[in-house]
Parts: C-alpha cells; structure tokens; sequence
C-alpha cells in the first residue's frame, strides 16, 4: 500500500490524465454513443421517409401517365386472334375453310364479284404481327375464291389507323370472258334486232349494245353476228 | 535532528489523497457531462417520431409499384412496337398491292388468278392481244411467263417484282 500511495504520489499528472481518459471513454462508449447512434439512426429514417415519399410521389404521376399511354394505345389497337381475323373476313366473304398450324394460318373465303381484294389487303395492313406470306385469288364463274397464307407471331394486334390503302381498280375486271354466245334471229326492224341469246334470254338489240358484262354486237351480216368482245377481240357467229 | 523519513510518508499521503479526491472530482464533472448530453440526445430524439415502420411500408409500396410500373413500361413499348410494326408492315403490304395496280395501265384485260407472295405477284390473265403489255409504258416492267393464245383472247402470265 505504502509502495502504491508512493507511486500515485510520484506519477500524479499522468494518474489524473489516464483516470480522465479512462472514464471519458467509458461513459463515452457505454452511455452516450448509444444514445447518440439512436438519434442519428431517426434523422436517417426521417430523411428517407421523405425521399422515399417524394419517389412515391413520382411513382404515382408516372404509373398515372403510363396508365394514360396505355388507354390511349388500347384504343387504337386490340389484340386479334385467329376467330376475330375470321369474323372480319366473314364481312367480306364467305369462309370456306381455316386452317392453323404450328406458324401459320391459312383462311380459304369465297368472295362475290363485287368484293374488292383491295379491301382484304386494306384489313391485313391494320394488322401487326401478322405476316402476310401469300395471297391467292382464284377467279372462277364469277366468284373468286382468296387463301390467305399469314404467319402469326407472338402478339397480334389489330389497330385503328386513319388512312386506308387504295382500291384495286380492276374489281370488274375478275374471272375469265365469256364464250361467244350463240344468238338466233327472230325479226328485224329496222336498225334493230330481236335476238334470243343462248337458246334461253329475248333481246331487242342495236348496233354497240351490249349482250352481257363481256359480248357487244356491232353488226348482222349475211346472216351472221358480228360480236366484240370486252378485251378488243371479235367473234363471227352464224344465226342458228 | 529532524526526522525526514517520517515527513516524508505524510507528504506522499496526502499527495494522495489529494489525487484521489480529484480523481473523484474528474469522475463527477464527467458523469455530469454525460448525463447532460445524454438528456440533449433523448430530448432530440423524442422529438422525431419513430418513423421505422413507415419507411419500411413505403420502401415496400414503392418497390411493389416499381415492378408494376416496370411491367407498364414493357406493355406500352411491346405496344408502341406493334404500332410501327404495323406501319412497316402497311408500307410492305401498299408496295404488294401497288404491284397489282399496275395492271390498270392495261387497257383491257380479265384477270384470272393472283398469287402475290413477298418476293413477287403473280397475275394470269386475259387479254386481246399481247402487244397491248409491251405498249404500255410501264414504269417497273413485268416478265411475260407463259402465253397461250386462244380463239376470244390470250392468257398471259405476268410476273411483277418490286425489283
């Protein structure tokens, strides 16, 4: 103990420094430290709940202008599948038959003469995701019949578009001419002629009038009609 | 004779006790400081709100709602996508189609059959005579495939390219 007291007597200063120190840092480490990391943990919270709702905020206003995007989008285009294609189609023909495959539907219709083909090209460049392979038009006693080839992908989408694609001008031009028909003459007065047409049709007839969509009559000579067709030819047919 | 010795061992007591004394002294003003600053920080503290479990909630909602606005995102660009797919593919499809108006230069003719693929079209038809293809003055001109004259008119094949 005397050996002790000498000692604190001999080194004082640096006792009270080291005694200071010693209990600074414990106090320091042990009481307010953690008090002061609580403090500072709130100011952190604090600050991120404001940037966390400042972000919300800007969240918010841009799920709102997506949302908006997309309404906008939806109502200028729908998603189309093979039956809606279909339902479109059967407004301009009749569907004959419709075949699906793994990467390709193939639609078959039956169009009447008045149906415009330009049309069907019309409604297929609305579509998007939807390749058009082939188209094939088939003109047959006055009916045509279309098969359509496309290769869908993954998303098809039917959209509303303002312009729309030109008209084939040649809709009355479809399916192969006429045979020469056979006329017979039953009298003549004057300029004009009373013809049956084809064992079947009563016609009163003059020179430049047309017989049906394809055969015109230019003249009767010796006892023979002299006939002209749509496409520049003429045909020399006897009275029967 | 004075005795040293003994003075001495009563210095160094007291030297001692007057360490100790301010040893407590040090020990005092600092358990004052730090119960002082320790007061400061609760008040503080108590001061902000407990705000733990809002953050976290608005941490989720934000999250949840950055994976939706993310799948938003998707859909509009697949859509805005589509949309210029679908330009592109009208802009294919009037290239296709004006292959065919370019029949209508033809004064007279009958078309029989079309199949229009990507690469080409390819029309069959009648017309009264072949030379009313080659005195058309057609901008793109056509390849004569097959022709078989007949009595009315001659069926031709025509084949148009974009080339």
């Amino acid at each position: 103990m005397a050996n002790f007291q000498q000692w604190v007597a001999r080194h004082t200063n640096v006792v009270l420094i080291a005694w200071f120190l010693i209990v600074a840092a414990v106090l320091g480490v042990f009481v307010v430290k953690p008090l002061f990391d609580r403090y500072v943990a709130r100011l952190i919270d604090q600050r991120q709940v404001i940037e966390q709702t400042a972000r919300h905020q800007r969240l918010d206003q841009r799920r709102l202008a997506l949302s908006q995007a997309i309404e906008e989008i939806d109502a200028a285009s729908h998603s189309l599948d093979l039956m809606a294609l279909v339902a479109h189609l059967s407004d301009m023909g009749e569907i004959l038959d419709v075949q699906v495959t793994s990467d390709q539907w193939v639609v078959s219709l039956a169009m009447s003469g008045q149906s415009d083909v330009g049309a069907i090209y019309d409604l297929l460049s609305r579509i998007s995701g939807l390749a058009v392979d082939t188209i094939a038009l088939q003109t047959m006693d006055g009916e045509q019949q279309l098969r359509l080839s496309l290769e869908p992908s993954e998303a098809v989408w039917l959209h509303t578009v303002d312009g729309s694609l030109s008209e084939l001008a040649w809709g009355d031009r479809l399916g192969e001419l006429s045979v020469c028909p056979n006329l017979r003459l039953r009298a003549q007065l004057g300029e004009r002629f009373q013809v049956v047409m084809n064992d079947s049709d009563r016609l009163s007839i003059a020179t430049g009038d047309w017989l049906n969509a394809d055969w015109r009559f230019l003249g009767y000579r010796d006892e023979q009609f002299i006939l002209k067709n749509g496409l520049g030819r003429t045909c020399v047919t006897p009275s029967f | 004779m004075l005795n040293l010795i003994h003075w001495r061992g009563v210095m160094i007591r007291k030297r001692f006790i007057w360490c100790a004394r301010w040893c407590l002294f040090l020990t005092l003003s600092l358990v004052s400081v730090a119960l002082s600053a320790s007061i400061m920080l609760l008040s503080l503290s108590k001061d902000l709100p407990d705000q733990t479990e809002q953050l976290a909630d608005l941490v989720r909602q934000n999250t949840t709602m950055s994976q939706q606005l993310n799948e938003m995102q998707l859909s509009v660009d697949q859509r805005l996508q589509a949309q210029t797919s679908q330009l592109e593919h009208q802009e294919h499809l009037s290239l296709r189609l004006s292959r065919l108006q370019r029949l209508s230069l033809i004064d007279a003719f009958r078309v029989i059959s079309v199949t229009d693929t990507k690469k080409s079209t390819v029309v069959r038809l009648q017309i009264g005579d072949l030379a009313k293809l080659t005195s058309q003055p057609l901008e793109n001109p056509f390849d004569v495939r097959l022709v078989q004259p007949g009595e009315h008119a001659v069926i031709a094949e025509l084949v148009f390219s974009d080339g």
